[in-house]
């Protein structure tokens, strides 16, 4: 069986990606949907720092040896005409490369909490 | 356009919590929260991790296609390469972050925020690692349904296996397409009616045997074949589609042209020995060696010389014996995984010289297991009268 992969018009476009240490979790057991996760500042160094929640983590710019690309997979419609000689019915999935990751913020040191001066609620 | 309400003074006021000072950072902060679509099916993705020349190839819009096979796995194809295509874990969590950027290390001004959503998180990728073409499955599809001649074109037989076209062999061997007409040729393959086949081997044998006839009944000389003159007559015996075919496999084009034009082909000595032997090979189970040399000879061709070197891989020498003696022994009806092929051989034969086995494993070679890395893992070495020899690593 065969699946083909295509790379659609903005397949071109380059997204970012972060790779932390662990998980990210929300306390409560709610959806994850549209919850806010943190603060991503960069140093004057250029040295990516995020704040999440109580804690606050120190990271670097890579560039990757091999990038990543991002897919989905589509279920074509049946109005795609139907190849000659072919009975697997496979053949009307296909991968769609949306992006590209290059380039990645690493966070490889454990998160440091934040012991607030003044205790408020953040 | 964020949905979490969000202040440049409930950042500033972060900034200080996590006694950071607003000198050191940059003006833009980035607000990062999950999309509202975050979780759903419809926005499952998978990340693949490729190298920069792979993606070039992508991005040139070169056909990638994933090939399946519920035994073997998965792997990606280009039009020339094929890829094993493996599932990576890791314990970290990658976050993805389309809108995400990298600001300018002079920007200045106020603080401002930029909201950036997480589309997913992963733990798993998928990384492909470069591999042989899966050809193996060829010789066995095609065996389904071997060509023997024209008069099988009747619709009503049923006895015979599937017939595969260029397509159906795509969804079910594992290589490029590149790999996979190379894999064709190698076996011999036909492209018949639209379908890809091997030559039944006595009507394969018949068909040879045309193009033998003729060039003597011309009495054209062995490397002064015409092309297109042959062609014409063959047809009038075989379809012309199996007579082209056929005569490239065995004749190769020189640079020269007879008088009229017509390219004139070359006969492929080695081949057309080996196809003898084979014929000869097949009908018994064993032959005195020296008698077989003799009647091989007889069988060929005049202007052909055989020689052993011919039957590399398709016939065993027995030298244990009184006299020595020869048997059909075809690297084809072996199996083609390693081990299989390894535990065959040493059923056959105990000991194995380098030259003896090598015939028998070059197929399973890869640029990083040459014979000598294959015999290392696979076989234990010994010496005897000054010959190395290879046994079975279990064997007594």
């Amino acid at each position: 069986m065969q699946i083909p992969i295509k790379i659609s018009n903005d397949g071109s476009e380059e997204w970012m990606m972060l790779e932390l240490q662990g998980d990210l979790e929300s306390r409560t057991q709610t959806k994850m949907s549209n919850k806010f996760i943190g603060d991503l500042h960069f140093t004057k160094q250029g040295v990516p720092v995020l704040i999440i929640g109580h804690h606050i983590l120190h990271g670097k710019v890579m560039d990757m040896d091999k990038p990543f690309v991002i897919m989905n997979k589509i279920q074509t419609d049946t109005c795609m005409e139907v190849p000659e000689s072919d009975t697997d019915e496979e053949l009307d999935v296909l991968y769609n490369i949306k992006a590209v990751v290059k380039k990645k913020l690493i966070f490889k040191n454990r998160p440091k909490p934040i012991i607030a001066s003044s205790v408020n609620n953040v | 356009m964020s949905c979490i309400e969000r202040t440049v003074e409930d950042v500033q006021k972060l900034i200080h919590h996590a006694k950071l000072t607003e000198d050191e950072l940059l003006p833009v902060t980035q607000t990062l929260e999950f999309s509202p679509e975050y979780g759903e099916a419809s926005q499952e993705m998978v990340m693949m991790e490729v190298d920069p020349t792979l993606l070039s190839t992508m991005k040139q819009g070169d056909s990638i296609v994933l090939r399946g096979d519920p035994e073997a796995g998965v792997v990606l194809c280009t039009n020339n390469k094929t890829y094993e295509v493996r599932e990576a874990e890791t314990s970290n969590s990658l976050v993805l972050v389309p809108q995400l950027a990298l600001p300018s290390k002079d920007s200045t001004g106020e603080r401002t925020l930029e909201n950036c959503q997480v589309c997913s998180i992963h733990y798993k990728y998928l990384e492909l690692r470069p591999c042989k073409p899966r050809v193996e499955k060829l010789q066995q599809v095609l065996e389904e349904h071997p060509y023997s001649g024209p008069q099988e074109d009747d619709l009503t037989d049923t006895s015979k296996g599937k017939k595969y076209a260029w397509n159906d062999l795509l969804n079910r061997v594992q290589c490029s397409e590149e790999e996979l007409d190379q894999a064709l040729r190698d076996l011999e393959a036909y492209h018949i009616y639209g379908f890809w086949q091997i030559l039944e081997f006595d009507y394969r044998f018949k068909v040879v045997s045309h193009i033998l006839q003729l060039i003597e009944t011309k009495s054209w000389a062995l490397d002064c074949v015409p092309y297109k003159e042959s062609v014409e007559i063959l047809s009038e015996l075989e379809p012309r589609a199996v007579m082209v075919q056929c005569f490239e496999y065995y004749l190769a084009p020189t640079d020269n042209e007879n008088e009229s034009g017509d390219a004139l082909y070359t006969l492929q000595d080695d081949k057309i020995c080996r196809l003898c032997a084979e014929v000869l090979l097949k009908s018994a189970d064993k032959y005195n060696l020296n008698e077989f040399l003799s009647i091989w000879q007889q069988s060929v061709p005049e202007g052909l010389t055989t020689n052993m070197s011919q039957l590399e891989g398709l016939a065993l020498v027995d030298r244990s014996g009184s006299a020595d003696a020869i048997s059909y022994f075809p690297v084809s009806s072996l199996p083609s995984g390693i081990q299989e092929r390894f535990n065959c051989l040493f059923e056959t034969r105990e000991k194995w010289s380098i030259e003896e086995i090598r015939p028998y494993i070059m197929d399973l070679t890869g640029e990083k297991t040459p014979v000598n890395a294959l015999l290392t893992k696979y076989a234990r070495a010994s010496t005897s009268n000054g010959i190395k020899y290879y046994s079975g690593r279990h064997a007594r």
